[in-house]
């Protein structure tokens, strides 16, 4: 039952999505609304079929084939940080700007995985940054957000 | 026509700046190939928004030959590390790694390379042969048939990937689904927007691309609790690369039988170089006289392997530039670089912008002679990139993909989205649900929108005009069978049907 818990949640969230925009063909012309209905419905049934499928799988003895053999063991704590920390860069990307974000986001990410030792972390972060610089502002002539550096 | 076409492209290809990008690209594609985790498909994902500036056939020569590159550069790591760098050399690693052992690193990586250009050749041939003629019949094609073609398109590669049909028609359809969003083509109603002025060009294909590709990705490398570092087990090449002419001839048919192989794996939708290394060097090893020298360090193995693998990158585009269908997906994000140029995908690829398409082909054929010259001159000198680690590279690679979509509308809002898109792909490769089909989906949704609004326009809105048109009827009939096989009662057929042993059949 364990196993089939993230399908179920995965199945909630797609279904929940085409709940929604079935709510929102309701204002729609014929023309707009016949290709997304027909997509919206074989999401909710193949939701569903997903489901019973995941079922079957469970009650079959374990193999890495069917999805239950063992799998590599992974850290969530890091995986979550690691994501927040994308999160991060990416809410602070205008405020701060592209050029104070990005070492930012390095050196922070750099040491929290314990990636190398501190100076080399600032060097690959001051490094990178200057590569992204010159190759997407210098030669690919591309605004970013300047932030505090405007 | 098509002759002329021909010599356009070739005229194309040879302009100088072309052969620097496609020198550019393969350097890049056997550079990122040799590194342990990273694809083909997320670095044309993550390096597409260089080619904005560039014009279309330039962009898409470099993202080709990154492709036919990075296809070389996985059996580096596959040999020397044990690890393959790509999915499409985990078959390399049985026969190569052994010989790196044994003292042979050279000869493995030498017919490695050698046996990846041959691979390349041919399929470079069938796909500048081939192409043009099914193009050809698709130009006949009106909305009734591209419907079925996109029918088709959806259900093979949901069928054929990694995971169950289910999980692949599922992620299939939700990718058709959020095609939709936007502005309607037909009626000009906005769509799945919720007032957000953000949406109403729809969701960009490259940004679902490079988050779906390369943040799950970035994510997989600093994932594991095992932080222990990869052992090289050779530091350096000492050994002689290319083989010599007696040790060519000992492996030249199945070189060019794993190169037939490997273009009709790439020519069926959802299948790419990770399945084409496995029926290569298996197939391999069934012709063979010597099939108990297979995975003890057999030269043969690896030549098996990678010209199959190599041989998919022109299967794959045949399909693509024909008929709009990716083969793979790194073909789907070769796609997705010709419809941010303003290139539709499809039988106009062959007439409208011809120049374009058919210096890609030639570019695909050029990046063998630039993969051979540059392999030979830098294999010695990619070990070091092998050595990379993985926390360094994640970091790094969430710095491209911020930037690479941002530079698409110069937006954040697409920086978000393709966040979101990113831990999507995250949460679907746990659940073992394929992302391939998604993309495929991404891209087929306007195609699905407009034909069947155009068909139904033709039929005065009868649905039979799909079964009573020959060709969309029997595309449709090899749509149903590609499900049906995939499902139980195939199975039951197979086991019970006429001549088999478990229930006697009444002919």
């Amino acid at each position: 039952m364990k196993r089939l818990i993230p399908y179920l949640l995965f199945a909630a969230a797609i279904d929940s999505m085409a709940i929604v925009f079935y709510l929102n063909t309701l204002r729609m012309p014929k023309a707009a609304y016949q290709m997304p209905r027909i997509f919206i419905a074989l999401v909710l049934l193949l939701s569903v079929l997903m489901i019973v499928e995941q079922a079957v799988l469970m009650r079959k003895p374990p193999t890495e084939a069917n999805g239950n053999g063992p799998s590599r063991e992974i850290n969530p704590v890091r995986i979550a940080v690691f994501v927040l920390m994308i999160l991060g860069y990416i809410m602070t990307i205008k405020p701060l700007g592209y050029f104070i974000a990005t070492p930012a986001f390095l050196v922070g990410t750099l040491v929290f995985l314990r990636s190398t030792r501190l100076p080399w972390v600032v060097a690959i972060a001051v490094g990178f940054t200057g590569f992204v610089y010159l190759l997407f502002v210098l030669f690919l002539h591309m605004p970013v957000p300047l932030g505090l550096l405007d | 026509m098509i002759f002329d076409a021909i010599l356009t492209g070739l005229s194309g290809v040879t302009s100088p700046i072309n052969l620097l990008l496609i020198a550019g690209g393969t350097v890049i594609g056997i550079f990122v190939g040799a590194m342990p985790g990273l694809s083909a498909t997320m670095a044309i994902a993550l390096l597409l928004p260089l080619t904005f500036p560039l014009p279309a056939a330039s962009g898409l020569s470099m993202l080709a030959s990154l492709y036919m590159g990075a296809m070389y550069g996985g059996s580096i790591a596959a040999i020397l590390l044990r690890t393959p760098g790509t999915p499409a050399a985990a078959a390399t690693v049985l026969d190569g790694y052994p010989m790196a052992r044994n003292g042979q690193a050279g000869k493995a990586l030498g017919v490695s390379l050698l046996a990846s250009f041959i691979g390349g050749l041919v399929s470079s041939i069938a796909l500048l042969t081939v192409a043009p003629l099914l193009g050809k019949i698709a130009l006949e094609f009106g909305p009734v048939e591209l419907f079925a073609v996109a029918v088709l398109g959806l259900t093979i590669i949901a069928s054929l990937s990694r995971g169950s049909t289910i999980l692949g028609l599922l992620s299939g359809s939700v990718g058709a689904l959020l095609a939709l969003v936007g502005m309607d083509n037909i009626t000009g109603v906005p769509r799945f927007t919720f007032g957000n002025i953000n949406l109403f060009s729809g969701i960009s294909f490259v940004v679902a691309l490079i988050g779906l590709f390369s943040i799950p990705q970035a994510i997989r490398l600093i994932e594991r609790k095992d932080t222990t570092e990869r052992e090289l087990v050779v530091n350096r090449i000492t050994d002689r690369m290319l083989p010599t002419w007696k040790e060519f001839k000992e492996i030249y048919v199945t070189i060019l039988r794993s190169s037939v192989i490997g273009v009709f794996t790439g020519l069926i939708p959802g299948t790419g170089g990770d399945t084409a290394c496995w029926f290569g060097y298996n197939e391999a090893k069934r012709f063979s006289k010597h099939k108990e020298k297979f995975g003890t360090g057999y030269p043969e193995g690896v030549a098996a392997a990678e010209a199959a693998n190599n041989a998919v990158v022109g299967g794959a585009l045949i399909p693509t530039i024909s008929l709009g269908i990716p083969g793979s997906s790194s073909a789907a994000v070769l796609m997705g670089g010709l419809m941010v140029h303003g290139i539709m995908p499809g039988p106009s690829l062959m007439t409208e912008y011809a120049d374009v398409t058919y210096t890609l082909i030639w570019a695909v054929l050029f990046s063998n002679f630039a993969m051979l010259f540059f392999g030979l001159l830098l294999t010695r000198m990619s070990i070091s990139v092998t050595r990379v680690k993985d926390r360094i590279m994640a970091p790094l690679i969430i710095v491209l993909c911020v930037i690479g979509s941002f530079s698409i509308n110069n937006n954040i809002f697409d920086v978000v989205l393709m966040f979101a898109f990113g831990i999507l792909g995250y949460f679907m490769d746990k659940l073992q649900v394929p992302t391939a089909p998604m993309v495929v989906g991404l891209i087929l949704g306007d195609l699905f929108n407009v034909t069947l609004h155009q068909s139904l326009l033709i039929s005065h809105g009868s649905w039979a005009i799909f079964v009573k048109n020959p060709i969309s009827a029997v595309l449709l009939a090899i749509a149903f069978l590609s499900i049906l096989q995939s499902t139980p009662v195939f199975s039951w057929v197979r086991k019970y049907g006429p001549g088999k042993n478990g229930r006697p059949s009444n002919e």
